[in-house]
């Protein structure tokens, strides 16, 4: 064979070295412009419309809100557009403004502007689209009122300890309230978006990417990037390619088996890890099989993970012990134990169950999710070899595999939305949750941990319900816990950045790697 | 002429299947406000989604409310970013043709020379290596091509972009790997067809008579070749719309194709069925030229009423 | 009298020769692979699922790989060997049975419609036209993606492609065959429509129908990969050329046999039905059948 790998990365590196002084990356102005590949691009340029990656990638640069999580330190809240706040009861918040920040068009914030952000009107969006977001991180919230020019009050129906940190999170963004009425229309809005962060939206165009310019009156420090182009390239080989060929600065969701080119290319990063993301595998406890619960811990106890991690992801990422995450602060529970792996106690309870071999479907699609079709495969020979006859069902898209009977187990992941418990699991499985509204998992004790949770104030009795809420998952294995997800980028050597890990993508200045060499 | 009235006839005819059709495979696919605000979204706010979309109707009403929108010219809201279908799709069309009249120009020009090379030569070292050519250029998928492009001209030489239209650069890479699809289905199509003609008793007989072999080929052979070429004319254009949805994916072009499969995707009904629409309006004219020009290769066909029979 | 006439045509033919060593070669090749399709499955030294995650994308013999995996392993350790053979099975059977259902179902449509005229014909002509008016690609992205996608389905769709194109060609070439003497000497004769067409004139437009048919089949396995590139082809644990060749994309670069592989089969494959093709139109010639 003529072209080898060797020989492929030798002149891709001596390409890419060969670009780098064709097209210099450092802009007149002495800072640098950044051209980023990402497989897709936000719908919506407004926050309260989605919290999917394409949007949290981007957007997170547009817009801030009163508070910000410093990812830096564990997902600390920290004041942001809010210089300080303080409880005044349990269901009262208030937030002193920080003074002369500036909006994208130049003109300054003011209590009128959070007011109205955090608005009805707001919440729910165009034809209430934004219901299904913001009203995840806002439910709570009865009204905002200014006490004065610089003060807001929030008050909530019902005592609610995370508010902080879903104001902080996502969706709560301040956005100019003039430049909203003068717009007109949501459809008017989406084109020219006003809100603080450290970029403006300078075009946006669809399938074709999304351009943001440095706002330098940006109240947090200068941008340290020019201009970033986020360009739309659905191909995980096209982005590849084009980071080979200099088009691109820095490429996401770099697929596993790129990482020894990309790590051995001189002029290149392989960026990422393990991000707050976790990957289960849903049940519908309601169907045959599925609704017996030595089954289910038979499916869990089948699943090699160490292997999976390994192989599929060269052991970058890693298992969580239990459905929770360190950024849970005092509620986290280190000594919680992971998920087990043990076959042989798994073909027993499989033998035990009675079960003859019927085929336990298994909704797949196409890899939503990175490593997905690859991973359902590798789990439905792990779960052949404990005598689990496990069927994939190919699906297109998530109206399908959610339409009844479902019967099934799927692919999901549960993000923490805020770094709080209320954040995860019960995010999904309480009121009002996607996967509670498919009524697959019926417990009465979870529904009843969770809502006293959601209201305690007290650390020892929360960290005593969340432990009982994590013994009940590990127990009845409602879903099963696969690993944390994996989120890789490439860059050239020459870009100062790097990855938090979590979803949102910083080119701020409040993300530490982008200081270097300015 | 009665030709051209059956014609329009048809073409009308064929319009209302595109659109029974886009009716029948988009709204009895599951429930749309699921797949457009997801389940998360509150009880209330599905409602209302499924009221403003008309979803809640029983499925006739819901069939001729459609006919009667599509009628008044109505295409529908893009779910996915709330402008108007027709709008969205209508940006997109001159940068899918930015790739496609290149890419048939360029096929045309040389899957016709080569075959005909190919047909006067038959069996020879010449032929043989223009139909192996033909049969890889036609069997190598596009995203094979495309990928295997970029590597060589992108990667390694360094000399085209590899994706994204930020120049017309960017163009090279598609329009080529678009056309030799094309190229290598023409080729061995006019060679077929011209064998055939060439075949023929009056082409033996006009070479017979001492007519001069090139005028031979250019009064009798390529007209009447031409027949079968044209059928495929359409086909070609079709063709030529199906490899840019492929291509377009590969190489990051934002045009139809491209939107075509993130509407997919994200369900995005409204701009599927435009899609739907502009492919066939495209198809249907492609169609009409190619009748056209069937008729007029064979005037016969115009005056035939087959003999006996019936 | 038909036969006379035949008979006449033959004695001024040169004697049948034997077909030539590429045209065996591509004969061979169809029968190995028909032969690989009908048994390919019981041959495989591995399951074509078995997977083996210590042992990912290791190359083929001769490239650094070894012989228990003699053709190499793919992205989750699994035989290539064994796939390949599995996957011939399949896009043998999706590609012989679409190509013959659509040229059966067209050509008949096509005669129909050159014979019937009227509603029936004009009918039938919407029909085409609307086939024609979506290219297959699209037709089978919005079928499979709306409706969802199972083994049925795919291949009924796939029974679909192209049944225009033959339907088009026959009735176009019965058309003019109609007019061309030989068949209406024969309706004066008095024969019945069917045998007309089956007998006189089907045989006629033979040459156009199987070159249409050559092209088809292979066409026929690079719609089922360009499906599998936009994730819409045969999906795990069924497997197939095509969607061998589009998993494959991603490790263009770093593991090319995965690709090159089922590529190269498909290839050679196509190659081998146009020749044969190209042969058997030749036949008819010379026996005096067009």
């Amino acid at each position: 064979m003529p072209i080898t790998r060797r020989t492929l990365m030798k002149t891709a590196a001596a390409s890419v070295a060969l670009s780098a002084f064709a097209r210099p990356t450092l802009a007149e102005k002495g800072r640098p412009g950044l051209v980023v590949a990402l497989p897709a691009q936000p719908d919506f340029t407004d926050p309260v419309m989605a919290n999917n990656t394409p949007t949290l990638r981007t957007l997170y640069n547009v817009y801030d809100a009163l508070l910000r999580l410093d990812y830096n330190d564990n997902l600390k809240v920290v004041p942001a557009l809010a210089q300080s706040w303080r409880r005044l009861d349990p269901t009262t918040l208030e937030f002193v403004l920080r003074p002369d920040v500036k909006f994208h068009d130049g003109s300054t914030m003011t209590a009128d502007d959070v007011v109205f952000s955090l608005s009805e009107a707001r919440r729910k969006g165009p034809e209430g689209k934004g219901a299904t977001v913001a009203a995840q991180y806002q439910r709570t919230i009865d009204n905002v009122v200014a006490a004065d020019a610089q003060t807001v009050r929030i008050t909530t129906k019902a005592p609610d300890p995370a508010l902080e940190k879903k104001l902080a999170a996502w969706s709560c963004q301040i956005v100019s309230k003039a430049a909203f009425e003068k717009a007109g229309s949501w459809q008017a809005w989406f084109q020219a978006p006003v809100g603080t962060g450290p970029y403006k939206i300078k075009e946006n165009r669809k399938d074709v990417g999304l351009v943001l310019e440095a706002h330098d009156d940006y109240w947090g420090g200068r941008p340290p990037f020019e201009r970033i182009e986020f360009r739309v390239v659905p191909e995980s080989a096209s982005r590849v390619n084009g980071l080979l060929a200099g088009d691109y600065d820095l490429i996401s969701d770099l697929p596993r088996d790129q990482f020894d080119a990309i790590g051995g290319n001189d002029a290149l990063d392989l960026l990422g890890g393990a991000i707050l993301n976790m990957r289960i595998l849903a049940i519908d406890t309601t169907a045959p099989w599925l609704s017996d619960p030595n089954i289910r811990r038979a499916m869990s106890l089948a699943i090699d993970r160490e292997l999976i991690v390994k192989q599929l992801w060269a052991d970058r990422i890693a298992v969580p012990n239990g459905a929770q995450y360190p950024i849970f602060g005092d509620v986290y529970l280190p000594e919680f134990p992971a998920v087990a792996h043990d076959p042989k106690r798994a073909a027993e309870l499989v033998k035990a169950s009675g079960y003859g071999g019927e085929p336990i479907p298994y909704r797949l699609l196409n890899n939503w999710y990175p490593n997905q079709v690859l991973t359902a495969q590798v789990l439905a020979e792990m779960w052949k070899a404990v005598g689990l006859n496990i069927a994939l069902q190919p699906m297109e898209n998530f109206s399908q595999v959610y339409q009844k009977p479902i019967g099934a187990v799927w692919d999901e992941s549960i993000v923490p939305a805020w770094p709080d418990p209320t954040a995860m699991v019960w995010r999904q499985y309480g009121p009002g949750g996607g996967l509670n509204k498919l009524a697959i998992w019926n417990s009465p004790e979870y529904q009843e941990i969770g809502a006293r949770f959601e209201q305690s104030g007290d650390a020892d009795a929360r960290r005593k319900l969340q432990l009982r809420s994590l013994e009940i998952i590990a127990d009845q294995v409602p879903f099963i816990i696969l690993h944390s997800n994996g989120g890789f980028f490439a860059k050239k050597k020459t870009v100062a950045w790097a990855p938090y890990p979590a979803l949102p993508m910083d080119f701020g200045p409040f993300n530490p790697a982008t200081v270097r060499g300015i | 002429m009665m030709f051209v009235v059956v014609r329009l006839a048809r073409a009308l005819l064929t319009i209302l299947i595109v659109v029974s059709f886009a009716f029948v495979v988009l709204r009895l696919s599951g429930d749309p406000a699921l797949a457009i605000l997801t389940n998360e979204a509150p009880p209330e706010a599905l409602l209302a989604f499924r009221q403003s979309w008309g979803l809640d109707q029983p499925v006739l009403v819901q069939y001729l409310t459609y006919l009667r929108t599509i009628l008044s010219g109505d295409l529908g809201v893009s779910m996915r970013d709330g402008r108007d279908a027709f709008t969205v799709v209508a940006e997109r069309i001159p940068i899918t043709l930015a790739i496609t009249i290149p890419a048939l120009v360029i096929s045309i020009a040389i899957g016709v020379t080569a075959g005909i090379c190919a047909a006067f030569n038959p069996n020879s070292r010449l032929d043989r290596g223009i139909m192996l050519a033909a049969v890889a250029g036609f069997t190598v998928p596009s995203f094979v091509l495309g990928l295997l492009l970029v590597l060589v001209f992108s990667v390694w030489l360094g000399i085209l972009p590899s994706g994204g239209a930020q120049h017309w650069t960017n163009a090279i890479l598609p329009i080529v790997t678009l056309g030799v699809g094309s190229a290598a289905t023409l080729a061995r199509y006019t060679r077929a067809a011209l064998l055939e003609v060439l075949d023929r008793p009056y082409v033996r007989t006009a070479s017979a008579k001492g007519v001069p072999w090139r005028l031979t080929i250019l009064s009798h052979a390529l007209p009447n070749a031409a027949i079968p070429m044209v059928t495929i004319l359409g086909f070609l254009v079709g063709q030529l719309i199906a490899g840019a949805v492929v291509v377009e994916n590969v190489f990051s072009w934002p045009g139809v194709g491209r939107l075509l499969v993130a509407s997919v995707a994200s369900r995005d009904l409204a701009v599927v069925q435009c899609l739907l629409f502009f492919v066939a309006a495209t198809m249907i004219a492609a169609n009409i030229v190619a009748d056209i020009l069937y008729s007029l290769f064979d005037p016969r066909l115009r005056a035939s009423t087959h003999g006996g029979g019936a | 009298m038909s036969d006379a006439v035949k008979q006449e045509e033959q004695l001024g033919m040169e004697p049948r020769r034997l077909p030539s060593a590429s045209i065996c070669c591509a004969i061979g090749w169809l029968g190995l692979l028909l032969a690989l399709g009908l048994f390919g499955r019981w041959l495989a030294p591995y399951d074509h699922t078995a997977i083996d995650l210590l042992d990912r994308l290791a190359p083929p013999v001769g490239f650094g790989g070894s012989f228990a995996h003699p053709l190499g392993t793919d992205e989750l350790g699994r035989d290539l060997l064994s796939r390949l053979l599995v996957s011939i099975q399949m896009s043998v059977l999706i590609a012989c049975g679409a190509t013959l259902l659509g040229a059966i179902l067209g050509t008949l449509l096509g005669f129909l419609a050159a014979h019937v005229k009227g509603a029936v014909e004009q009918a039938i002509l919407a029909l085409v036209d609307f086939q024609a008016t979506m290219p297959f690609l699209i037709l089978a992205l919005a079928i499979l993606a709306f409706i969802g996608n199972s083994l049925v389905i795919f291949m009924g769709l796939l029974a679909l492609h192209g049944w225009e194109r033959y339907a088009r060609i026959a009735r176009g070439l019965a058309l003019s065959a109609n007019t061309q003497g030989y068949a209406g000497a024969v309706w004066q004769l008095g024969a019945s429509p069917a045998r007309i067409y089956l007998v006189h004139i089907l045989p006629n437009v033979m040459a156009t129908l199987i070159v249409s048919m050559t092209i088809a089949f292979p066409e026929i396995v690079l719609v089922e990969s360009g499906l599998s590139f936009l994730g819409l082809g045969v999906q795990p644990p069924a497997t197939s050329l095509g969607s061998m060749v589009g998993n494959g994309r991603d490790y263009l670069a770093t593991a090319p046999w995965i690709l090159i592989i089922p590529a190269a089969t498909i290839s050679l494959m196509a190659l081998s039905v146009s020749l044969v093709g190209d042969w058997l139109r030749d036949r008819f010639e010379r026996t005096g059948l067009r």
